[in-house]
């Protein structure tokens, strides 16, 4: 066996892959200067990684010329496990919940210490860029994190208090005494409300999705407007996360089995 | 690279990325010398890439010692330009199996194939044997052949399409084929009659955004199942519902599209 390089400066493939990371949500189109400087490597490097990551499909250029992330990477990143079974079993439920709601329906994950929106359905034609499938949101301000908190381990909990509750709006609960009794009274009620906790103008309601008592997964709705009357989606809600529970656990076995051992 | 196996002209990048190709729907976990003899590659150098694709978190190791791809690659996926128009679609994709109980799709047109965006289940019809991210022939689905009337006409697509027999209905007599195309470009609407496979049909409508297809929504159904053709309407309603919203889309935020612009964040 050949061991791993040893010496300091990134490897082929490590260049090509930070080159494919310096894109996000925030950053899914960009020039080549702007990827060079993101990416943290010379304009020339890069020029020369993207024309063959765009060769293969992995890159992709639109008609101003910017680079964004191409098809290839997608329907590679399908075979990702996180994506496939949770996915699966809650789509047609969400579908039902969506129905009835009228609403912008999401099904979250925990990603470390970030949940990720693994599914998502709109029903307003613009919602923010960060929301969309893939996005990553505060475990304690949002309805789908607060859910998926409540119902994690206590060492889980714990080392997400020891670090810092970033302030999203004034309404974020930054305290974490006051977090700790928010958590407790979600997991008697079973479930989380966020109010312009994460950001101004939007609300969310969200329930776990349980196994064996733990938050493998929590569906929320989000309303982009203070009017609408959150609470009326608890019953649809509550609904649905039992239903993806009983196919999860009737299919027998972790939703995420190659994570098991993180 | 004293590795490189003689004849490999490959870069260290297409190596890298051969691996990533060595995964598909059947092979999503893999070991090691899997990885190597699926990519061409010799052992060692397998070994070092896998290492240096697991520490970008592009793959992932199970605790059985097998590979799969990583989280990291999800979510860089889901910034391509398609994986927005399927959010779009899909509240309009739901409306169509509502309306019709049957299954329905959305594709784009990938290196001359229809390649499957999304695919919504409906109850009592065919079991479709491709998901999100799978292939299907252009000249024999309906799908297919709605990317073949609406690829632009330099582009050689149809010129290019291997006319693989499948059934004794598949159209393989490209002057034939050509016709077929030039008529789904005047109605709108394509149709594959067990061309693919023995008992199925399919129709689908372009998703046009100006006079540019984006994509193309199709449904399959078992063959003999009554009023199909009564399905166009409420599948040129989503088509229609879907160019809307990339259309608003555009307008009025996140990159879902390449002709939107960048966030406005």
């Amino acid at each position: 066996m050949t061991p791993a390089p040893t010496r300091p400066e990134k490897s082929v493939t490590a260049r090509a892959l930070s080159v494919l990371a310096a894109f996000d949500v925030t950053h899914p189109r960009m020039t080549l200067s702007e990827l060079a400087r993101r990416a943290d490597l010379p304009v020339a490097t890069v020029h020369r990684l993207a024309k063959e990551l765009e060769r293969w499909g992995a890159l992709e250029r639109d008609e101003d010329g910017r680079y964004g992330v191409g098809l290839r990477v997608w329907e590679i990143g399908l075979l990702a496990p996180i994506h496939r079974r949770l996915r699966e079993v809650a789509l047609p439920l969400m579908l039902d919940v969506h129905a009835k709601a009228a609403s912008n329906v999401q099904l979250a994950a925990c990603d470390g210490f970030n949940a990720v929106y693994v599914e998502k359905l709109t029903s307003e034609q613009a919602v923010p860029a960060s929301s969309r499938v893939g996005g990553r949101m505060p475990l304690h301000a949002t309805g789908v994190g607060k859910s998926l908190l409540a119902f994690q381990g206590p060492a889980f909990v714990e080392a997400l208090l020891t670090r810092p509750l970033d302030k999203h709006t004034q309404w974020t609960i930054t305290d974490r005494g006051g977090l700790r009794r928010q958590l407790a009274r979600i997991r008697a009620d079973g479930y989380a409300t966020s109010r312009q906790e994460y950001r101004l103008g939007s609300q969310s309601l969200a329930v776990p999705v349980l196994v064996d008592g733990t938050a493998v997964a929590a569906l929320g709705v989000v309303e982009y407007s203070l009017e609408r009357d959150l609470m009326a989606h608890l019953p649809a809600l509550r609904e649905a996360a039992g239903g993806i529970s009983q196919r999860l656990v009737t299919a027998g076995a972790d939703p995420f089995p190659s994570l098991i051992d993180e | 690279m004293t590795e490189r196996r003689a004849g490999d002209t490959r870069t260290g990048t297409a190596r890298a990325l051969a691996i990533l190709r060595a995964f598909d729907d059947a092979h999503r976990t893999l070991s090691l010398s899997d990885i190597g003899r699926r990519a061409a590659l010799p052992i060692a150098t397998a070994h070092r890439l896998v290492a240096e694709l697991e520490a970008g978190e592009a793959l992932i190791r199970r605790a059985d010692g097998g590979y799969e791809i990583g989280p990291q690659l999800w979510h860089l996926g889901l910034l391509a330009q398609h994986a927005g128009l399927r959010e779009a679609a899909l509240p309009l994709l739901q409306d169509v199996v509502v309306k019709t109980g049957h299954t329905v799709h959305l594709a784009v047109l990938d290196r001359a194939q229809a390649l499957c965006v999304e695919r919504l289940n409906g109850s009592g019809t065919v079991a479709p044997r491709h998901g999100p991210g799978g292939r299907l022939p252009l000249h024999c689905t309906a799908v297919g052949k709605v990317l073949l009337a609406y690829a632009d006409s330099g582009s050689g697509v149809l010129s290019e399409t291997e006319l693989v027999r499948y059934t004794h209905f598949t159209v393989t007599d490209r002057s034939l084929l050509a016709r077929q195309v030039a008529e789904i470009r005047r109605t709108g609407v394509a149709f594959s009659e067990q061309e693919r496979r023995l008992g199925v049909w399919s129709i689908a409508v372009p998703v046009l955004a100006g006079d540019r297809l984006v994509a193309t929504l199709g449904i399959i159904a078992a063959m003999g199942t009554p009023r199909l053709r009564s399905t166009v309407t409420p599948l040129q309603g989503a088509a229609a519902g879907i160019a809307d919203r990339i259309r608003a889309g555009d307008r009025s935020g996140p990159a879902r599209h390449p002709r939107s612009s960048v966030a406005s964040r």
